[in-house]
């Protein structure tokens, strides 16, 4: 039953900024979409709208062939995921408080809800944080936190993943096992995933798709060797961005600003 | 914590409740002892004695204990509804927008019925005004994204309790003397002239019935409005209801007994430290150890001077300010 997320002529406007002007893309499952752009450029809002938590400034976004405007939230909720930025948690509970806490779209409104750990366990293996389960979130470091976050998306257990820097504060590591594991739920588990992110490489190296926005109202969407070349790059970021590769592998660097020699 | 466990606790916390109102009705001034206000409470005798355990005493522990679950119950909500824990209706500024009420009623020569009923609706006037200022966008969809504005409203509820607190200290200026007692009493809590000593407890058992059930998605408020909202939370919806619950039971609590403060912070904090921050367990057990705390109070403000009973408001504030302090300073 997994569904295709389509945005449909979007545009996006914040304070009365045109971020992008009119954006089509399909994420079918399977696929995995980053989202790459400066700095203001409309990343966090196009994936916000993309989850149906701001409406579209012009156009639709249609999950399953249906306007996500027209679906109830607890029936949007058991369909696709979020994750925000950040999280900020002003009051204590436990790691597995928070990861159990994504049933929610899953249990009856009477249901006490504390029945049903299986899948929280399982996203608490997958991200390593077995041994975190009961301490404290507020005690965490940044990367443990973001881990939880994630595992907490991952415990939702939703067809279409959207991520706002799932990779911020995260060591080496678990960026790579969690880029790993995004990529396998969408090519063995059938799921979409859309990220945004601002490593270049490893966005290229753990995508299918791309959309681009260089904040002006212009948007680039695609197959990711399609999307992510030199030349967009250099247009979008503002700065020369050259393609090199080494090995098999294409990586992206920027130039240096003063007198590069790339 | 599961559901058996919660309902154990609420139990253990609903038998404690029943001694300290128990316990209440049987302690009095120096001039009735225990077994004599047990024999009055038993018999059917119409001695003076059992007009005061039954007229006076009982009336007033229940009272008490009802205001003080619907004090921290709100309390409890608010925390909820601003994401802070510092909030309660009388860091809001609600308990002052009440005393301005009654106390402008009684100013004008009202009854008691006209100054319990300006007493809440100067309650609501500053509910609506404080989070009318803060969250502007209370029932809008559109939303920016990480807007952090708990501090705002915090802030706009202590300007707005001083505004009141000013407005409160003119009155008293002018009011004749004949008026002035009964105001003072008013401000810092008093239950001895409890008009109609069932509505506070008939108000919290349906405040409780009717914000119970939303206790996973308040658990899932208290994180963020965003993430709630991706897991199938209508924050708008959640938050006017729980907003419009809390300022109801503050309103039913401040007609009953004045201005009481501090229960609504108190309460939330001990138990959080206690049972976790699960809003579940947590409301349901606020309202009941909100009450057993008030019945405490106002056993202790009428025992402990006897025969001068001390206002209740002022006992609270004795526990009340302390807590706030030490969680003001631990938050840093």
């Amino acid at each position: 039953m997994s569904a295709t997320l389509v945005a449909d002529n979007l545009g996006l406007a914040v304070r009365g900024r045109q971020l992008v002007a009119a954006l089509g893309m399909r994420i079918e499952p399977g696929q995995v979409w980053c989202v790459l752009g400066p700095n203001g450029a409309g990343k966090s809002t196009l994936l916000r709208t993309l989850a149906g938590l701001r409406a579209p400034d012009a156009g639709r976004v249609l999950l399953g062939g249906r306007d996500l405007a027209a679906y109830r939230p607890l029936e949007l909720a058991r369909q696709r995921g979020f994750l925000p930025q950040s999280v900020v948690d002003t009051f204590s509970l436990s790691v597995m408080e928070a990861v159990v806490s994504a049933r929610h779209p899953r249990l009856s409104f009477w249901a006490w809800g504390d029945d049903e750990t299986g899948n929280a366990r399982r996203a608490l293996h997958t991200f390593e944080l077995d041994d975190l389960a009961g301490r404290d979130v507020t005690t965490l470091s940044g990367g443990e936190r973001q881990r939880v976050n994630i595992a907490t998306l991952f415990a939702q257990d939703v067809d279409v993943l959207l991520l706002d820097e799932p990779l911020a504060s995260l060591d080496l590591h678990h960026q790579m096992k969690a880029l790993d594991e995004l990529v396998r739920v969408a090519l063995g588990d059938g799921r979409s995933v859309v990220y945004t992110v601002h490593d270049i490489n490893l966005a290229f190296q753990h995508a299918t798709h791309a959309v681009l926005l260089d904040g002006r109202g212009g948007a680039i969407a695609g197959p990711k060797d399609d999307v992510v070349t030199s030349a967009h790059l250099t247009a979008a970021f503002h700065h020369p961005i050259h393609g090199v590769t080494l090995g098999d592998e294409l990586f992206f660097r920027a130039g240096r600003l003063n007198g590069d020699v790339a | 914590m599961t559901f058996a466990s919660a309902v154990r606790l609420w139990s253990l916390l609903l038998v404690v409740a029943a001694v300290v109102v128990g316990g209440s009705v049987l302690l009095g001034g120096a001039d009735s002892s225990v077994p004599a206000s047990w024999e009055a409470l038993v018999s059917r005798a119409d001695t003076p004695m059992h007009a005061i355990v039954w007229e006076l005493r009982l009336p007033r522990a229940v009272a008490a204990c009802g205001v003080g679950g619907l004090l921290a119950l709100s309390g409890c909500l608010m925390q909820v509804l601003v994401r802070n824990p510092l909030a309660d209706p009388y860091t809001l500024g609600l308990s002052g927008g009440a005393a301005v009420g009654a106390l402008g009623a009684m100013l004008a020569g009202a009854g008691a019925v006209l100054v319990g009923v300006s007493a809440a609706a100067g309650a609501l006037v500053a509910c609506v005004a404080v989070f009318v200022l803060a969250h502007r966008d209370l029932l809008s969809r559109q939303r920016t994204a990480h807007r952090d504005d708990s501090t705002d409203l915090i802030l706009i509820g202590v300007m707005l309790a001083s505004g009141f607190g000013a407005i409160v200290s003119m009155m008293l200026v002018l009011a004749p003397d004949k008026n002035l007692r009964g105001m003072l009493f008013w401000m810092m809590g008093d239950l001895s002239g409890v008009g109609s000593w069932l509505l506070p407890v008939v108000s919290l058992v349906a405040c409780v019935l009717l914000v119970a059930p939303l206790g996973r998605q308040l658990n899932l408020l208290v994180r963020g409005e965003e993430s709630a909202a991706a897991l199938g939370v209508r924050p708008p919806l959640v938050k006017t209801a729980i907003f419009v619950v809390a300022s109801l039971a503050t309103a039913v609590a401040v007609t009953t007994a004045g201005t009481v403060g501090f229960v609504g912070l108190v309460v939330p904090h001990a138990l959080r430290r206690v049972v976790g921050n699960d809003q579940r367990v947590l409301i349901p057990a606020s309202a009941i150890v909100g009450g057993i705390l008030v019945v405490v109070a106002d056993t202790v403000s009428r025992v402990v001077a006897d025969p001068i009973q001390l206002p209740v408001g002022a006992v609270m504030a004795v526990i009340g300010v302390p807590t706030f302090m030490f969680l003001l300073v631990r938050r840093r």
